[in-house]
């Protein structure tokens, strides 16, 4: 197998927001360490889209739970009982750029959506000879409002609420904000792998992973706004897993 | 494998393979036949009959067209004929130009005159071969074939049409090459050669009965459907045609009476001066609609499963069925992804229940055949209570559900589901009040108030029902009230966990959980167990993950 070293942008950032947190990911986390994060690391820290260039000299120290020699798979009973669907802070969010490039592309409709509607509105109140017209400026303020929410701090919302992790159990999955959502796809349950990026994803080195299952609901589950590199290492380590696993027994 | 185990037992249910048509045996059949398929077979000659009705059934549309231009003197009667003489030619080609065979371990068609087609499928691939055959069929002794195999959505092949002897012939060899697989020590010959007549007699002693259905029980269950609703529909669309709603108001009932009965001197008087004839009048309909809705249903249960038989060979399960259209299907035991009980309230009070499976591949929902809507949604279209738990544990040994099922330790929802439940009809309620009130008024709004009791009954029963269980094989869930539907899933089938909570089980501190299978479609049953206290459910979460992923994924 494969030495996992899915630490690119994902898990370096990690390190960069949640205080170190991946270093210790090995050994379970303590309690401590999650406050910590919980407490310091949620903050946009905006380093990591400088650094973006040295992704790959990162990709080395510290191995993920895969790699430990375990007689038993790494699965919900090691792992501290938690209590409710919020992220687990111990699993790996989605690379910091994502964020960014989501904020960009949210910009762009922002602007165009108000941009039309203020134009087009604009134009039809100009007929109107009534000071009423002017009614109309709360509405423009509350889209900005909704647009400003929309491109720039849901994106963060979102990435707060995002966490994945691969394990001898298999891929796992986090996400929701206001509908919380887990999937967990048994590695020998993936019937093949595909990794894409788009455009402008190209331009912040992002891509996406998705798993394909011979399910119905989950028949194909997408983690989108990984770093580009990353995806392809983890697509390699689930195709190399499934085939040790395949090959045993 | 399961061969001597069959043998062993049930000596007096072993049955000749005749499996769609007729009870003649197989054998004497086959020694006729030549079983060596060096030469490619060609299909019926009745097939131009056949080929040509399902053309004609296609070009229907625009050959209506096309004589309706004709009467008004167009050239349309030209392209009706055009499209005609083509399609008939088609027809010809088709049956003269198409071989099929057998060749190093692969099924094979080859068809067409200037584009050659050759198709060719592994025998190993093969998983179904379903027969349909209809009145007109059965007058030439033919039946149409479908070749399934497990990817895609359609067919793999359809042969329309072939001999009883063709057919039976290709089943051995299938079924032969299947059960190879199976069980090598019953191997019985070395590679490329395929034995069919061997086989065959070895298959008829492999068969053995798994259940039959009674007419009377196909009655019953008939009674018990509303598979007579759409005739329904059509008959209160033809009968609400006209002013017979435009002019209705309470007082107008002689309009009925008289629109429909052409002479009422027999009836008494007040029916002409009344509001309550009015009244009578709808009650009549609708008692005659129900008794009509029943009937329908009734002849439509007895016209499909007629002759009802499951029967098991080797792996697999053979199902036959059907009084004027006779349908046969095959189910590979593996390829079973999900079983569903159903018991709809009417079929629980006459001690009835049905049984629903899930098979990977094949065809989907919308494009269901006769054979398909046997095979999977009317896997067993009806059962008494007591059988099922036998009946379960046959389609699935390793389950051993007749054991299993008494050391099932059953998961209820969390204790809030009721009062939640009941809070949801109460507000459900509410707004029928408000809306009734603004739509029709005075007495809009009772329909409200009378809900809310019923609501809160059900929404009891509901909480009630559900419940699931864990095995080492795999889950089991139970819910619903009026349909009660009780499901296996097996954690080598399940392709997914999940876990959802939306911003309301939040308040309540509950989630859903998921599980994913292969298939979703016929069963209408899939496992999502809903209002789980949330802490519980994560714990199940990790619990199913864990024993999915440990079981390896198990389909031929």
């Amino acid at each position: 197998m494969h030495g996992i070293s899915v630490i690119s942008e994902a898990s370096r950032e990690t390190e960069i927001n949640e205080a170190g947190l991946s270093d210790e990911a090995e050994s379970n986390v303590s309690e401590d360490v999650v406050s910590n994060a919980n407490a310091g690391g949620m903050k946009p820290v905006h380093a990591g889209v400088e650094e973006r260039n040295e992704v790959s000299t990162v990709a080395e120290a510290t191995p993920l739970p895969l790699d430990e020699p375990t007689d038993e798979p790494l699965d919900a009973s090691d792992r501290l009982p938690a209590a409710d669907l919020e992220v687990e802070q111990s699993m790996l969010p989605l690379a910091r750029q994502n964020v960014t490039f989501e904020q960009r592309v949210g910009y762009v409709v922002a602007v165009v959506v108000l941009g039309g509607t203020i134009a087009v509105s604009a134009t039809i109140l100009f007929a109107v000879p009534s000071l009423w017209r002017f009614a109309v400026i709360p509405g423009w303020l509350a889209l900005a409002g909704f647009m400003t929410f929309s491109s720039h701090f849901w994106p963060q919302i979102k990435h707060r609420h995002y966490r994945w992790r691969s394990s001898d159990a298999g891929m796992e999955i986090h996400r929701g904000v206001l509908w919380k959502h887990r999937i967990a796809i048994p590695v020998l349950r993936v019937q093949h792998v595909d990794v894409s990026q788009g455009p402008v994803q190209r331009l912040f080195e992002l891509g996406s992973l998705t798993i394909h299952t011979a399910g119905t609901r989950n028949a194909s589950v997408i983690i989108e706004g990984l770093g580009y590199e990353n995806a392809l290492q983890l697509r390699d380590e689930l195709l190399a897993q499934k085939e040790t696993l395949d090959a045993s027994e | 494998m399961q061969a001597s185990e069959f043998e062993g037992e049930l000596q007096e249910q072993l049955v000749n393979t005749a499996h769609y048509v007729s009870n003649e045996p197989l054998g004497p059949l086959l020694e006729s036949a030549s079983s060596n398929w060096d030469e490619p077979r060609r299909l019926h000659y009745s097939s131009v009959i056949f080929e040509a009705i399902s053309k004609v059934r296609e070009y229907i549309f625009p050959a209506v067209i096309g004589l309706f231009s004709a009467t008004q003197g167009g050239w349309g009667i030209w392209i009706a004929g055009i499209v005609f003489g083509g399609s008939v030619l088609a027809t010809l080609l088709r049956y003269f130009t198409l071989r099929y065979g057998i060749q190093d371990g692969e099924f094979v068609i080859k068809e067409g005159l200037l584009f050659r087609r050759t198709r060719s499928v592994p025998i190993r691939k093969i998983q179904n071969v379903d027969l349909v055959q209809n009145v007109l069929h059965r007058v030439f002794g033919v039946a149409e074939v479908k070749v399934e195999t497990a990817s895609g959505t359609e067919a793999e092949a359809t042969l329309r049409v072939l001999t009883k002897l063709q057919i039976e012939e290709l089943r051995a060899v299938v079924l032969d090459v299947n059960a190879d697989e199976v069980a090598p020590d019953e191997r019985l010959s070395g590679e490329g050669t395929l034995p069919a007549v061997s086989s065959a007699t070895s298959l008829s002693g492999r068969s053995r009965l798994l259940h039959t259905i009674s007419t009377k029980n196909l009655i019953q269950a008939g009674v018990c459907s509303n598979r007579g609703a759409v005739f329904i529909g059509i008959v209160f669309g033809f009968f609400f045609q006209g002013q017979f709603v435009e002019g209705w108001q309470p007082g107008a009932g002689r309009h009925f009476w008289r629109k429909y009965i052409p002479s009422t001197s027999w009836l008494p008087d007040w029916i002409d001066t009344s509001w309550l004839s009015g009244w009578a009048g709808i009650t009549l309909l609708c008692v005659v609609l129900f008794f009509l809705l029943r009937l329908l249903g009734m002849i439509w249960y007895v016209h499909r499963f007629y002759g009802y038989r499951l029967e098991q060979v080797g792996n697999d399960f053979w199902i036959s069925c059907g009084l004027l259209t006779r349908v046969s299907a095959t189910v590979p035991r593996n390829r079973i992804q999900f079983i569903s009980v159903h018991r709809p309230l009417l079929l629980r009070w006459m001690g009835l229940a049905s049984i629903r499976i899930e098979t990977a591949g094949g065809a989907g929902v919308e494009s269901e055949n006769a054979s398909t809507t046997v095979s999977r949604r009317w896997f067993v279209p009806v059962l008494m209570d007591d059988e099922v738990d036998e009946l379960l544990s046959k389609l699935r040994p390793e389950m051993n559900w007749l054991e299993s099922k008494s050391e099932m330790v059953w998961h209820g929802v969390s204790p809030l589901t009721e009062k939640r439940l009941q809070r949801k009809a109460i507000i459900f309620g509410v707004i029928a009040t408000a809306v009734g009130l603004a739509v029709m008024r005075p007495w809009g709004w009772i329909a409200g108030p009378l809900l809310v009791p019923i609501l809160l009954w059900l929404a009891c029963k509901k909480s009630r029902a559900k419940r699931f269980g864990r095995a080492d094989w795999g889950v089991v869930y139970q819910s619903g009230f009026l349909i009660r539907k009780m499901s296996f899933a097996f954690f080598d089938r399940i392709q997914g966990v999940g876990i959802q909570q939306s911003p309301f089980d939040r308040r309540w501190k509950m989630a859903t959980l998921q599980v994913d299978t292969a298939a979703a479609g016929p069963a209408e049953h899939t496992i999502d167990i809903a209002c789980l206290d949330q802490e519980f459910a994560i714990q199940q979460f990790g619990e199913f993950q864990r024993d999915a992923a440990k079981q390896r994924p198990s389909w031929a």
